[in-house]
């Protein structure tokens, strides 16, 4: 294939491959991985014909990067895995190799998403893990026992929401609901890094389901919730929790849960039902998160006020000032001023607000009198 | 005054996008300056930064109107502001860069964007695009100069220049720094 060849068939995948983000962004699965598909096809084409070529960078590696980016996308792991070799063994500049090496780690973590000698019963989920601080079969424990931490609040929360209890304003958890929803890990995975979690001591609590059970039930819930805010479709995750605490608690464990794109890269979750294997990955960074918990009250105005002089950011220890009225308190860091003012937190908030107790932490904050704050974002500093 | 306008990325672009991928860098464009109050047409101020800083008035218009439809697909604010800076960036990329073609490359989730000359096909320079919707608290220009600059450091060991074009939408201001 001559140089025009190439390039037209390398623009021809690419505008496959932009229709097929569009159609991803649209909610349209199908469309997305069809069009992959065929766009990797013809960029795996284009790639191909600069094999030989080692002298032709960056525009060779570049190809095999986007070839390789694209059979990820359709599913084509093992493509994936020859697209990242080739690329790597010309001369890649230092920064197209990095990103090829990146590539490869995200391939084998969805290859690990895929099940291979475990086996999963409908009360149990994997999750799994990738970035700079997972290793072959380790991660990094707060890293690890933070987010385990979000995904027992998260499935308490989702299990007292499927079962229409009002959201809970304490932290002590009915004993009944505890019995039936709490998760055990098993040994770890030597996979990027995976557990297999378990719901409840029990198996077999069809009694308040027909035909599911309850534990199933709350997975699913859990796992299409947090694919939603992944995709960034808000009107689809308020048609699922309508209530503006347990939607406000929703988003900010899934904060928590979230890959801060370094450190965790990825957090995968797979299941089965009826003999298939169900994957997602989050891959939406933490900070992209701040935006959509301000919007949660879905208040132009309280988001054009976020925007405003009367939206600040402080940093310093996380305190609390009085539990009955849901207030904290920021202490400050050395060399800054401490900050006097009364600090809500919302009822959405406070699982996220009490993981980070004596935490030196960076709060968001949106003035709403003159002696009082609303907290509207908090990570760890 | 010379004079830009959003719809012509349908045009002027029409070998390397899709007019799928061309209508909603356009739709979120137009979201992100309607957001900040802006009609068209409206100022928009240029910086080039090579050896010095180019300043240049540039008008900026637009006639695609905002639809109900449009509000609600376009609900992550973060991607609609980065598809937003993508449109403008991609419009000014031959005037402020000197290169007169742009290719794509998948990356990701997302889009890689390639500069190149003439007929040859080889990608030459990187363009970074990055968007502010409106500057506040740390999101400035300047700390995303700060994230921006150490991706773009590892491009000089390897030998890719890099464009970084940073595109802010209350005042609005379109900024292309090569390093």
């Amino acid at each position: 294939m001559d140089n025009s060849n190439t390039k037209q068939v390398h623009r021809k995948a690419m505008i496959l491959a932009q229709d097929a983000y569009v159609s991803q962004i649209q909610g349209d699965e199908r469309t997305a991985l069809h069009l992959y598909e065929e766009a990797f096809q013809l960029e795996r084409e284009a790639a191909l014909s600069f094999l030989a070529d080692e002298s032709r960078e960056p525009t060779r590696s570049v190809l095999f990067r986007s070839a390789a980016s694209l059979a990820l996308k359709c599913k084509k792991f093992r493509e994936a895995e020859k697209m990242v070799a080739f690329g790597l063994v010309g001369n890649p500049p230092i920064e197209i190799a990095d990103e090829l090496r990146d590539l490869y780690e995200d391939i084998n973590f969805f290859r690990h998403l895929e099940l291979k000698n475990t086996e999963l019963d409908s009360t149990e989920f994997l999750l799994s893990f990738s970035g700079n601080e997972v290793g072959f079969g380790k991660i990094n424990s707060r890293e690890f026992l933070n987010r385990y931490e979000a995904i027992e609040k998260l499935t308490y929360r989702t299990a007292e929401r499927k079962l229409k209890i009002a959201y809970r304003s304490g932290p002590k958890v009915d004993d009944n609901i505890k019995n039936l929803f709490e998760p055990f890990f098993s040994a770890p995975m030597a996979a990027s890094f995976a557990v297999v979690i378990k719901l409840g001591k029990q198996t077999n609590q069809t009694e308040m389901f027909e035909e599911k059970n309850i534990q199933e039930e709350v997975i699913e819930e859990i796992i299409d919730c947090v694919d939603l805010i992944n995709r960034a479709d808000y009107s689809g995750l308020k048609a699922k929790i309508n209530d503006k605490n347990y939607y406000e608690n929703f988003i900010s464990l899934t904060k928590v849960l979230a890959p801060d794109g370094d450190r965790i890269r990825q957090t995968g979750f797979t299941i089965v039902r009826n003999g298939h294997q169900k994957a997602i990955a989050l891959q939406r960074k933490q900070d992209t998160f701040n935006q959509e918990i301000i919007s949660i009250k879905a208040d132009k105005n309280e988001i054009e006020n976020q925007q405003a002089p009367d939206f600040i950011k402080i940093t310093g220890t996380l305190k609390i000032a009085d539990a009955q009225q849901n207030t904290i308190k920021i202490l400050p860091s050395k060399g800054t001023e401490s900050f006097k003012k009364k600090i809500k937190v919302s009822e959405g908030l406070s699982d996220v607000v009490k993981m980070y107790f004596d935490e030196i932490v960076e709060v968001g904050l949106v003035k709403k009198d003159g002696k009082t704050y609303e907290l509207k974002e908090i990570d760890r500093a | 005054m010379n004079s830009i306008k959003i719809e012509d990325l349908y045009t002027q672009l029409e070998n390397i996008l899709s007019s799928n991928f061309a209508g909603m860098m356009v739709e979120c464009c137009t979201l992100c300056l309607n957001s900040q109050k802006h009609s068209s047409p409206t100022d928009l101020l240029s910086f080039k930064h090579e050896k010095n800083m180019i300043r240049e008035a540039l008008s900026i218009e637009w006639a695609t109107e905002i639809s109900s439809k449009m509000v609600a697909t376009y609900r992550d604010e973060n991607r609609t502001t980065d598809h937003a800076a993508m449109c403008i960036a991609l419009l000014l990329a031959s005037r402020l860069t000197g290169f007169d073609d742009i290719e794509t490359s998948k990356k990701g989730d997302g889009v890689d964007f390639w500069l190149s000359k003439g007929d040859n096909f080889d990608f030459v320079a990187r363009l970074e695009v990055s968007g502010i919707k409106r500057e506040n608290g740390s999101n400035t220009i300047k700390n995303r100069l700060k994230i921006k600059f150490p991706q773009t450091q590892q491009s000089d060991n390897s030998n890719v220049p890099a464009f970084v074009s940073i595109i802010e939408f209350s005042k609005p201001e379109a900024l292309y720094i090569l390093k």
